[in-house]
C-alpha cells in the first residue's frame, strides 16, 4: 500500500508541472490583455513609465517561455509570486483563506452525509412506500433547486418573516468556535442540500443492486437483525460507487463555495479565485490552480486507497 | 453578434417599455443629477403608510448633533492594499478616505448641492505669487495616529514632500498633477520652504489645480514612517483623517474608530465608530437593514427595492442625494465611417427619449409615493455632479445645439435619410455595454434599443467582459475599437464627477487622455480643454466648461445616453445628517465622504 501511494505521489508531480504550464499559456494566449494597463484604466490617467516599471517589478515582461520559466524559478526557491493588486505573496493570501472554504466544504459534505445516506438507505429498504415516494420526490427538489437561489430566499423571507439575519462578522473557528459555527452553520446546511439529493438517488440505487444479493437473504435466514444486514452488509457493499462520487466532488467543495461566501460574507478561496479570474492577476490564478490540481490529485488518491479499506478484495496495483 | 440571442431582437412598444419599468433592473450609479438635496418634503401621500417619512421630519441643521453609536453599513469593495499613493487601482481610495488626509478638500453643501468650493486639509491656506507658484500652509495641529511609529506626532512638510516623491513615481494618478508624468498637468517642483510650508511650481497656470489636489484620486498625505519602512503601509494605516483603522478581515469587514485628535474635532465625528461590512449581494444588505444590525444601505440597495423596504422596516427612512457616475457613448471614429457623419450621431441622439429612459430605470414615481419630488436631469458630457460646471441640456442656457438632445424622431428620421439611412437600409450598429460599470446594463441597452428602433435604428447590443474586451479594444483604443463589428459602445466617461470638469475633460475628452473617447478626431477640442485648464479667473474658465459642453454636443462628439433622478437609499431614521449633508461628487459614500460628510453623521441613542 505505501509504495502505491508514493509511486502515485511522485507521478502526480509532471501532472501538476503540465497544469501550470497549460493554465500559464492557455490565459495568456487566449486572453493577450495587458493586466498593467486594466488595473491603471480605472483612473483614466496615462503613465507608461510607471506602468513598465510595474510590468518589470512583476516579471510580465518578456516573452511568455521566459516568464514562466521566471517563475518556475522563483517557485523552486519557495516564491510563488505576488498578486499584483495586493503586492502580498499568493500563498499567504491563499493559506489565509483556505480554512474558511476547507471548514465549508467540508462541513457542507457532512450535512449531504448526514442526510443523503441515511435517507437514502431508507427509501430503498421501503421501496414503493410513501416514505420512498417522499423521499424520491424531495430528492429531486433538492437536486434541481440551486443552492445560490435557495441561500437567498433563506435570507430574505428570514428577514422579512422572523426578522431574522445572518452573522456577518466572521472569526475563524480556532478564535471563535461558538461565533464561527453560527456564521458557517445556516451556509454549510444550504450548501449541503442539494447534492444530498442526488447522493439519496445513488444510495438508493446502489442499495437496491446489493439487497437483492443471495448473501443478504441469507443473512437474513441467518437471523441477523435487520440493523446489522442493512448498515454491515448492505451499505458498506454499496458504498464503492459512493465514494468515487464522493471522492470526485471533494475539489468542488472548496471552489465551488465561492457563490456562498459572497452571500454569507466568508472570507473563503472561492472569491479569491473569481477575483483573479475577473481582472487576471496571473500569479494568484498559478498559484491558485497548482493548489486545486494538487488537491484533485491527492482526493483522487485518497478514493483509490479507500477503495482498498472498503473491499480488502480490491488489490492497488504494485500491492 | 448579439450576446443575448433572441432579446437583441425583441423590440418593445413605448408602453411595453414603460411598463417594463416596473420590473427593470436599477443602477443606482446611473448619470449624475444636480440634486437638490433639502429634504423638506411632504410625507406620504394617501397610498403610503403613515409611518414612512420620506427624509427628516424637520430641517436637520436645526437638530443638535449628539456624540456615540457606530455607523454600520457595507461596502462591495475588498482593499488590496491601504498604500493608497502605490496602489495599481482604487481599492484603496475607500479607506483613504478615512484615515488619510489630503491637502485640500471640497467644502460639503448643508442642505444643498456642494459647490465644488475647495477648502484646506493638511494645508490650511494658501497662496498664489504669481501663477507658476502655489505656496501651501500646513496646519500646525494635525496630529498622526496615536499608535506608534507615529506616536501622534504632528505632520510637517516632509511627510508632503515625500508623499509626492512617491505619488509622482509611482501613483497611478500622477499624469493628473505630475508635468514630468503627463505635459498636461502642470506641477513641475515640490520642495519644503519649512516644517509647513511647500512650495509648488508650475509649469503653465493652471486654474483647476486645487480642485486636482482636493480629488480623492489625487495625493492622500501618508506619513514618512510608511515610506521608510516603520510600517507597512500596504497593511496598516497611520494617517490624520477622521476615524483610524482599527481591524480588517479581508472580505469580512473594517473597522474604524473615531480619531479623537482630528483636526476638525473635538466634537466631530459625532459618531464613535463606523463598522463596513463587505458585502457583495445585496439580499444580504437588505436582510441586515431589515434586522437592524445596519443603519444605513451604503448605496448598495437597488433603487427599485428601496421603496418596499422601507415600508416594511419600522423606523426607517428614504434619504437622497448627488449621484455620481454617468454614462456617454464613444463611437468607434476610427475604425468605422459610419459615425463620421456628424447627422448620424446627431440622428441616433435625438431618436433617444431621456426622460422615457429615466422612467424605465428609476422609477421615479415610487419615490413621489413616498412624498420626495424628484426631477429628472439630462447629463450634458458632464454629470450634473459637477454642480454649476455643468450645463443643463434641456436649459435655455444651452443654446441652440441643445437640440440635437430633444427627443424628435421626425427629424431624427429626416437627417438619416439625408445621410441616405431609411426603412429599407437602416441604420445598424453594436452596443458594446460593459456591466462593470453598469450592473444593470441589460435594462439600460434593451430600454435604448426600444427607443431607438422608433427612429428605424437597429441597435444590437453586446454585453463586454470589462477586462478581456472591454479595457484593451474599447477604452484604451483611442476610438479605434478592435474586434469589433462596429460601433458604439457604452463607456463611464466623464460625467464620472470627479474633482472637476478639467479632469474628466482631459482624462476622457482629450486626445491624450487614458480612455480617451475621442481620439484625435477632435483638435478643437483638445485646444478648447487646454485653455479650460489654464484659465486662471473662475468665471472665465466656469464660461469655457459651458462652452466645451456645446461644442460636444454641436458635433455631438459622444452621445451623452444618461437621465437620472436623485440618487436614494435606506437609513435608519436614528441616522442623521445623511441626505442632509452633500459631498462634492456625489454619492454617499464616495472617496471624500468621510472626511467631507459622515464626520456630521449622528445616531440617536
Amino acid at each position: 500500500m505505501s509504495k502505491y501511494i508514493v509511486q502515485r505521489l511522485v507521478l502526480s508531480v509532471p501532472t501538476i508541472l503540465g497544469l501550470t504550464v497549460v493554465v500559464f499559456f492557455l490565459i495568456r494566449a487566449l486572453v493577450p490583455v495587458d493586466m498593467v494597463d486594466v488595473a491603471t484604466s480605472q483612473t483614466g490617467g496615462r503613465d507608461l513609465v510607471n506602468e513598465l516599471r510595474l510590468k518589470q517589478e512583476y516579471g510580465l515582461t518578456g516573452s511568455l517561455p521566459s516568464q514562466y520559466v521566471r517563475w518556475l524559478g522563483r517557485v523552486a526557491t519557495g516564491d510563488m509570486g505576488r498578486s499584483f493588486f495586493t503586492g502580498r505573496q499568493v500563498t499567504e493570501d491563499l493559506f489565509h483563506r483556505i480554512p474558511t472554504s476547507v471548514e465549508l466544504g467540508f462541513g457542507s459534505l457532512a450535512i449531504t452525509l448526514l442526510f443523503g445516506i441515511p435517507i437514502g438507505l431508507l427509501s430503498a429498504i421501503k421501496q414503493d412506500s410513501v416514505p420512498d415516494y417522499v423521499a424520491r420526490g424531495g430528492a429531486i427538489l433538492l437536486f434541481a433547486v440551486p443552492g445560490f437561489w435557495l441561500a437567498t430566499l433563506v435570507l430574505v423571507f428570514g428577514s422579512m418573516l422572523f426578522g431574522w439575519a445572518s452573522a456577518i462578522d466572521f472569526e475563524p473557528l480556532w478564535v471563535d468556535p461558538a461565533a464561527n459555527l453560527k456564521q458557517m452553520a445556516v451556509p454549510m446546511v444550504l450548501m449541503g442540500l442539494s447534492p444530498a439529493g442526488s447522493l439519496i438517488r445513488l444510495v438508493r440505487t446502489q442499495v437496491l443492486e446489493v439487497i437483492r444479493q443471495d448473501y443478504v437473504r441469507t443473512a437474513f435466514a441467518k437471523g441477523l437483525a435487520p440493523r446489522d444486514v442493512y448498515v454491515r452488509h448492505v451499505l458498506r457493499n454499496s458504498m464503492l460507487p459512493i465514494v468515487t462520487v464522493v471522492g470526485l466532488q471533494l475539489p468542488r467543495l472548496i471552489t465551488g463555495t465561492v457563490i456562498f461566501e459572497q452571500i454569507f460574507v466568508l472570507p473563503g478561496v472561492g472569491q479569491y479565485l473569481v477575483e483573479a479570474v475577473t481582472r487576471l492577476d496571473i500569479y494568484v490564478l498559478m498559484v491558485t490552480n497548482l493548489f486545486f490540481g494538487t488537491t484533485l490529485v491527492l482526493s483522487n488518491l485518497v478514493v483509490d486507497v479507500s477503495y482498498a479499506l472498503i473491499d480488502p478484495r480490491i488489490r492497488l496495483a504494485g500491492r | 453578434m448579439s450576446y443575448l440571442p433572441g432579446l437583441s431582437d425583441r423590440r418593445m412598444s413605448r408602453r411595453g417599455v414603460l411598463r417594463a419599468g416596473a420590473v427593470a433592473v436599477s443602477g443606482i450609479a446611473g448619470a449624475g443629477l444636480l440634486g437638490c438635496a433639502s429634504r423638506n418634503s411632504t410625507p406620504g401621500t394617501s397610498d403610503s403608510p403613515a409611518s414612512i417619512t420620506a427624509g427628516p421630519s424637520k430641517s436637520a441643521s436645526q437638530e443638535t448633533p449628539k456624540r456615540g453609536g457606530v455607523l454600520r453599513y457595507a461596502t462591495k469593495t475588498n482593499a488590496d492594499t491601504f498604500d493608497v499613493l502605490t496602489s495599481a487601482n482604487t481599492t484603496a481610495n475607500g479607506p483613504a478616505g478615512f484615515s488619510y488626509s489630503r491637502l485640500l478638500k471640497f467644502a460639503p453643501g448643508d442642505g444643498v448641492a456642494a459647490s465644488g468650493a475647495v477648502e484646506g486639509e493638511v494645508a490650511e491656506k494658501w497662496e498664489m505669487p504669481d501663477s507658476s507658484t502655489l505656496i501651501l500652509h500646513l496646519r500646525k495641529n494635525m496630529k498622526f495616529d496615536a499608535r506608534p511609529p507615529t506616536s501622534g506626532r504632528v505632520l510637517t512638510s516632509a511627510d508632503v514632500m515625500e508623499t509626492l516623491n512617491v505619488f509622482a513615481a509611482k501613483s497611478v494618478n500622477a499624469s493628473n498633477l505630475i508635468n514630468k508624468v503627463s505635459a498636461s498637468a502642470s506641477i513641475t517642483k515640490w520642495e519644503a520652504v519649512d516644517d509647513s510650508t511647500v512650495k509648488l511650481s508650475l509649469a503653465f497656470p493652471d486654474g483647476a489645480l486645487l480642485s486636482f489636489l482636493a480629488s480623492p484620486w489625487g495625493v492622500w498625505v501618508e506619513p514618512v514612517e510608511a515610506m521608510r519602512g516603520g510600517f507597512d503601509p500596504k497593511g496598516q494605516m497611520r494617517g490624520t483623517g477622521p476615524f483610524t483603522l482599527e481591524e480588517f478581515k479581508p472580505n469580512v469587514s473594517y473597522k474604524y474608530k473615531r480619531n479623537p485628535d482630528w483636526y476638525g474635532g473635538p466634537d466631530r465625528p459625532y459618531v464613535d465608530a463606523v463598522e463596513l461590512s463587505i458585502i457583495p449581494n445585496a439580499a444580504q444588505v437588505e436582510a441586515q437593514f431589515k434586522a437592524g444590525n445596519f443603519n444605513f444601505g451604503g448605496g448598495l440597495v437597488p433603487a427599485s427595492d428601496i421603496p418596499a423596504l422601507v415600508k416594511s422596516t419600522p423606523d426607517s427612512q428614504i434619504v437622497t442625494t448627488v449621484p455620481t457616475a454617468s454614462g456617454v457613448w464613444s463611437f468607434n471614429l476610427g475604425a468605422a465611417d459610419l459615425w463620421k457623419d456628424e447627422r448620424v450621431r446627431r440622428a441616433v441622439s435625438m431618436a433617444f427619449d431621456r426622460n422615457a429612459f429615466a422612467d424605465v430605470l428609476y422609477a421615479p414615481k415610487n419615490l413621489e409615493a413616498f412624498g420626495l419630488k424628484t426631477r429628472t436631469y439630462w447629463m450634458s458630457p458632464l454629470s450634473p455632479g459637477l454642480g454649476a460646471e455643468w450645463l443643463d441640456p434641456s436649459g435655455k442656457d444651452f443654446g441652440p445645439s441643445g437640440k440635437y438632445m430633444q427627443h424628435d424622431i421626425a427629424e431624427s428620421r429626416k437627417m438619416l435619410a439625408a445621410a441616405g439611412f431609411d426603412d429599407k437600409r437602416p441604420l445598424t450598429f453594436e452596443l458594446d455595454i460593459t456591466p462593470e460599470y453598469f450592473p444593470d446594463w441589460e435594462a439600460r441597452s434593451q430600454a435604448t434599443q426600444s427607443l431607438l428602433a422608433e427612429a428605424g435604428i437597429k441597435m444590437e447590443i453586446f454585453n463586454t467582459p470589462y477586462t478581456s474586451d472591454f479595457v484593451p479594444n474599447i477604452l484604451r483604443s483611442k476610438t479605434k475599437f478592435k474586434g469589433h463589428k462596429m460601433l458604439a459602445a457604452v463607456s463611464p466617461f466623464a460625467g464620472a464627477a470627479k474633482s472637476c470638469a478639467a479632469e474628466g475633460l482631459s482624462n476622457y475628452y482629450s486626445s491624450w487622455g487614458g480612455n480617451t473617447a475621442t481620439g484625435s478626431n477632435f483638435p478643437d477640442l483638445d485646444k478648447l480643454i487646454t485653455e479650460q485648464r489654464r484659465t486662471l479667473d473662475a468665471k472665465e474658465r466656469l464660461a469655457k466648461t459651458h462652452d466645451i459642453q456645446r461644442y460636444m454636443v454641436e458635433h455631438m462628439v459622444v452621445m451623452p445616453a444618461a437621465a437620472v433622478i436623485d440618487l436614494a437609499d435606506v437609513a435608519s431614521k436614528k441616522l442623521h445628517g445623511v441626505g442632509q449633508w452633500t459631498s462634492w461628487g456625489g454619492g454617499f459614500t464616495g472617496f471624500a465622504a468621510p472626511a467631507e460628510v459622515m464626520n456630521r453623521y449622528w445616531l440617536e441613542a
